[in-house]
């Protein structure tokens, strides 16, 4: 037994640095954590970088982020969530938070969002408003109003709007 | 240890094979994704570039398309605007580029359907510019059709796509 182990070890200090004591111990942890990372980041999360003013103040340009692809599995996007939009595939994707909801009435008046008649309270956005408008519009089933933070900046430079469901990637975590 | 080195020999030898198999013989998806990468890199911009080294790139990106080619341009901001046929698409790239200091163009999402004829494909793709170095990049959706014609994947119709609806 004792034997055996010797043969497995590996003896010299430069030899431990490169490949750790037992070098088939070493190796199994490597495959282990790739097949980890690989799950994770095919099937569960999605690293963002983002780019951009839309989203300030919560969101700064060049700040690292994770999306959940399984958020939205079992329950549907909640007002509030900011959550990744696909374009045409993973690599590109807008960052924005979910305003209205399917069935609700939408708009926005000197820009103050309404839902059903109704003044939104937005504690993450910043003063001062730039005085959007966007006339009065029912969600049809599956429709969510996205819209960033950053409301200051010129309604026509922001990019914002009414997304179908298939088109949010997840929930934008932290 | 003979074996296993040479099962791994064989290995090799066989991934070394079919990869030059299809640098010689490219696939339809290997040609459409080299086409449109071609269209991206050809419609960049740089402020260096002078007047005829521009109506020059007008030219080499119009040959990308079919001569039928339709265009249909509809963003936010901007008129409804449908171009037809290759010459007056020519005309329009031109004066566009004209106009531009600079310009950076990519596709880094391409999402690649060729029909089961292998004579028309679509793809779907997110093209991002950066237009006369200003921070924030231009994304737009946009939809191609390709056509083979003459054994060459040629474009057919571009679409712009609104990812978000009014």
């Amino acid at each position: 037994m004792n034997a055996s182990k010797t043969e497995d070890e590996i003896s010299s200090w430069w030899g431990r640095m490169l490949v750790g004591r037992h070098p088939k111990r070493t190796l199994a942890r490597i495959l282990t954590l790739v097949l980890v990372v690989f799950v994770l980041f095919k099937f569960v999360f999605i690293p963002i970088r983002v780019e951009g003013i839309s989203m300030e103040p919560t969101y700064h340009d060049g700040r690292v982020n994770l999306v959940s692809r399984l958020a939205y599995v079992k329950q549907k996007p909640r007002r509030g969530d900011v959550v990744a939009i696909r374009v045409a595939g993973e690599r590109i994707m807008y960052m924005k938070r979910v305003i209205g909801l399917p069935g609700e009435r939408v708009g926005i008046r000197r820009g103050i969002v309404y839902i059903d008649g109704k003044k939104l309270d937005e504690p993450y956005v910043q003063a001062p408003r730039s005085h959007w408008n966007e006339p009065e519009t029912v969600l049809k089933e599956d429709q969510y109003l996205v819209i960033g933070d950053n409301r200051s900046m010129p309604q026509q430079w922001h990019t914002h709007g009414i997304v179908e469901f298939n088109r949010i990637a997840g929930k934008v975590l932290f | 240890m003979k074996r296993i080195l040479s099962i791994g020999g064989v290995c090799l030898l066989v991934a070394l094979g079919i990869w030059a198999w299809r640098t010689v013989f490219p696939g339809d998806e290997t040609r459409i994704r080299k086409l449109l990468a071609q269209v991206a890199d050809t419609a960049c911009l740089k402020s260096t570039e002078g007047q005829l080294s521009r109506l020059l790139a007008a030219g080499r990106l119009a040959d990308f398309f079919a001569p039928d080619a339709v265009v249909n341009i509809d963003v936010a901001g901007l008129n409804e605007k449908v171009i037809q046929g290759r010459a007056e698409l020519q005309q329009m790239i031109a004066a566009a580029r004209v106009n531009l200091q600079s310009a950076e163009i990519r596709f880094p999402d391409v999402q690649l359907t060729i029909e089961p004829d292998h004579l028309s494909a679509e793809a779907h793709v997110a093209a991002v510019a950066d237009v006369n170095g200003e921070k924030n990049a231009v994304i737009q959706e946009l939809k191609f059709r390709f056509q083979k014609i003459d054994g060459k994947w040629k474009i057919n119709q571009v679409n712009t796509v609104k990812t978000f609806g009014n």
